[in-house]
């Protein structure tokens, strides 16, 4: 592989230190390019940040064909073979390798996706279920692409990842249609589909398992449990070795990684702590290795700090200080605002205490609600407002006492 | 301390809409699809479904629900006017909860709803006092002027309209006055229906055009190959044939209706004659999509097409049985399964609908109140 040039190793640091709104500009800059080559570097130390950032990506065919696979996309020089990930050079010569296949087909689905983002979840699961199996079979058959050696990977190593591709793109509408439908958490994934995938991958291309369990436990942290479970039949005896090595995966990406959830908005933080709570809970099944429910019991105590300190943090960012500029009626002061933090604050509480400790939950819950029944009666903040914000922060039985003795003192 | 009342497992039929009892628009999760009735022994009562998701109601006293299931302020404030309330069904339910939204409690949205809603009542109260009344005209003085049942000319409507009381009152033997009121009465009553035949700004058909909208893009959604396979498109295909049956039973009630209301002299006759049957036929369509609006909100409170796919579940778990009675009233034979139907959705637990995703789901709950009828 080619030295890298100082000046691009640089830039990548600059890059790499630049704040949210510029990285931002960077992102939108390199997706307007028609050849990224070394630019494409630039991205690789933003790469756990643009996934807590939610930065949408214009949606082109080579991205809509790999979006499925994007948790097991590295850059070339972080893929080692037998680590269960693809190199993200693969994705050009494997799409042009899809596009001669589909012929006319490639052209409607541009059409389609043309001035689309990745933000269009719905385009790209109604198109993506359509592409996905054509592109498999596509893969599954073909022969080294002429211009492989742009990868960096040797011939030898394309049937091997072409098969895998091929095996997770057959089962990715599947996957999809799993995620969407267990997205309210009110059923539990299917273990039959789970079952069928897995098995569906093990004829396929058995190499692909382990791949399949962190596109499955990425998305859906829940099938980790079915997954162990699953793990136990005789049947499915290649299963056990490819969860550990996905885990293994997973959990060192977790401790590699500066921060372990997304540092934006409160609601997006909140949401992001779910989805890794959840996950580091699943994967601590009673068959994990000794080692692995260390590291998960250590994970779990930075999200429980990191909660803490958001927490924290918020309280008095996004609740009091808003609380109060509403209570003065300053201009553009709204209730909503206050209240929108109560709930993200509550739902964060929820998480919090799911993962560590209570009682350090309880004292910041008294603080808010203290902060609550402290504000002087202000015509802009109305007896409602209040019982609203002390029902979100502290639960309804609290909000009707106050609003019961409300009443009371009301009546003549 | 109210207790439980025996789980009624695989038995629960009711005899009549007012055994299945009134939907209410609670915010709490947990009571998601429950109903309230009022037994003539027992007093009013909660049925709720089975919270594992499975076949079967509870029945819980309204005063245990608070202890039970720790609602939010806006449920217990709405079960207590609920509780206060003479009659039950869809009318006063709706306006009783109506009232505790318009003091805030489910948000500022929904406060803004409610007194959009309450002013559109008025008018609908109004405009069908006005047409029931024009009709009356026109079919007492058939050669006389037309008259229209215009804002701008309710004073020579009504002008007109005493004059008509007067006279038709003698062949009632009773007042002009009695007549008149008696025709507000009857306004009221007719308002969600609409007293006109091409009203389609009364509540009723505007919840048959959610509904049908709603059953038309499940079916969209879900006729592809995809979709139509998984589990969702098993309860999709299950909700829509539902929907079919609902529908058709409310478009007849609605016809009922109107046909009813289109002769008002016989109207007023009916009702210093049989009042109950009167107030039958006016609130049948109401009855039938009692339940169903809150569905319709599940499935159009997002419009992203996973969001929906993910609320089918929900949807699904509080489709409303249609009592025996309602066999009376269909334009034609209704399947077992209208009856008795096939569609459960079994919950794993409650995670989905507690602690944090609670304070979620509430929210999304208050925004549904906001976009009711």
């Amino acid at each position: 592989m080619a030295k890298e040039h100082p000046d691009l190793r640089d830039l990548r640091r600059e890059v790499a230190q630049a704040q949210d709104a510029q990285v931002r500009r960077v992102v939108e800059t390199i997706d307007a390019m028609t050849s990224r080559s070394d630019a494409d570097e630039l991205l690789v130390p933003l790469r756990p940040r643009l996934e807590r950032l939610h930065v949408p990506h214009p949606l082109r065919l080579p991205r809509l064909l790999f979006v499925p696979l994007d948790p097991l996309l590295v850059s070339p020089k972080q893929w080692r073979i037998g680590e269960h990930t693809l190199p993200r050079t693969v994705i050009v010569p494997m799409t042009r390798i899809v596009e001669r296949a589909l012929g006319a087909e490639a052209e409607v689905i541009k059409q389609a996706i043309r001035a689309r983002t990745t933000a269009d979840i719905e385009l790209i699961c109604t198109i993506g279920a359509k592409l996905w199996p054509l592109a498999a079979t596509a893969l599954a058959s073909s022969e080294v692409p002429d211009r492989w050696g742009e990868t960096g990977l040797s011939e030898k190593l394309f049937p091997a990842l072409a098969a895998q591709v091929a095996a997770l793109l057959h089962q990715s509408p599947a996957l999809d249609l799993l995620v969407v439908e267990t997205a309210n958490g009110l059923m539990p994934p299917d273990r039959y589909r789970i079952e069928a995938m897995a098995r569906a991958v093990t004829t396929a291309c058995a190499e692909a398992l382990p791949m399949l369990v962190i596109l499955l436990v990425s998305r859906l942290p829940r099938a980790a449990g079915v997954l162990y479970d699953l793990a136990t039949r005789r049947s499915l005896m290649g299963l056990n070795a490819g969860i550990e090595d996905a885990t293994s995966l997973l959990l060192n990406r977790f401790e590699r990684s500066d921060v372990l959830v997304a540092n934006k908005g409160l609601s997006v933080f909140t949401q992001s702590v779910h989805r890794v709570a959840t996950l580091l809970a699943e994967l601590d099944h009673e068959h994990a290795s000794r080692t692995r429910r260390e590291q998960i019991r250590a994970l779990r105590q930075r999200l429980y700090g990191d909660c803490q300190a958001r927490f924290k943090s918020s309280m008095q960012d996004a609740f009091v200080g808003p609380l109060h500029a509403a209570a003065t009626g300053a201009p553009d002061a709204a209730i909503g605002r206050p209240e929108d933090a109560a709930r993200a604050l509550r739902i964060l509480e929820a998480e919090g205490r799911s993962i560590g400790v209570s009682a350090a939950y309880q004292d910041m819950m008294a603080e808010a609600v203290q902060a609550v029944e402290a504000l002087p009666p202000a015509q802009a903040v109305t007896l409602t407002d209040r019982v609203r914000l002390l029902e979100i922060l502290a639960g309804s039985e609290t909000a009707l006492a106050v609003l019961e003795c409300a009443s009371v003192s009301a009546d003549p | 301390m109210p207790t439980y009342l025996p789980l009624m497992a695989n038995a629960y039929h009711p005899a009549t809409f007012q055994d299945r009892g009134g939907a209410v628009a609670f915010t709490t999760p947990m009571l998601a699809g429950s109903r309230v009735r009022d037994n003539p022994r027992r007093g009013k009562e909660l049925v709720i479904h089975n919270p594992s998701g499975d076949r079967g109601v509870y029945v819980l006293p309204l005063p245990g629900v608070r202890d039970q299931y720790r609602p939010t302020v806006h449920d217990v404030v709405l079960l207590q006017r609920i509780g206060e309330l003479r009659t039950i069904d869809p009318a006063t339910i709706r306006k009783a909860a109506w009232g505790v939204a318009r003091e805030g409690l489910a948000g500022p949205e929904a406060r803004m709803a409610a007194e959009a809603v309450t002013e559109a009542d008025r008018q609908h109260a109004m405009m069908s006092e006005f047409r029931l009344l024009a009709s009356l005209i026109q079919q007492v003085e058939p050669s006389s002027t037309p008259v229209t049942a215009e804002l701008a000319e309710a004073e020579a409507l009504q002008r007109r309209g005493f004059g008509v009381l007067t006279r038709l009152g003698r062949s009632f033997g009773r007042s002009g006055h009695e007549l008149g009121q008696a025709l507000s009465e009857l306004a009221l009553l007719f308002a969600p229906t609409g007293a006109a035949p091409d009203d389609a700004q009364a509540r009723c058909p505007r919840l048959i055009v959610q509904l049908r909208q709603t059953r038309s893009e499940i079916r969209e959604a879900f006729g592809r190959a995809e979709l139509g396979a998984t589990g969702g498109g098993g309860l999709a295909r299950s909700i829509v044939a539902s929907a079919d049956i609902v529908l058709a039973c409310a478009a007849t009630a609605l016809a009922a209706a109107r046909d009813m209301a289109g002769d008002p002299v016989t109207l007023l006759a009916r009702w210093f004659g049989n009042r109950r049957d009167v107030v039958g036929t006016a609130t049948r369509c109401e009855w039938f999509l009692d339940g169903w609006e809150q569905i319709c909100l599940l499935w159009q409170a997002d419009a992203d097409l996973q969001a929906r796919l993910a609320a089918l579940f929900e949807m699904a778990q509080i489709i409303p049985i249609l009592p025996s009675e309602a066999m009376q009233w269909s334009p034609g034979p209704l399947p077992p399964t209208a009856l008795s139907p096939s569609i459960h959705v079994p919950s794993h637990n409650d995670d989905w609908r507690i602690g944090g995703n609670a304070v979620r789901l509430i929210d999304r709950n208050e925004r549904m109140r906001a976009m009711s009828l």
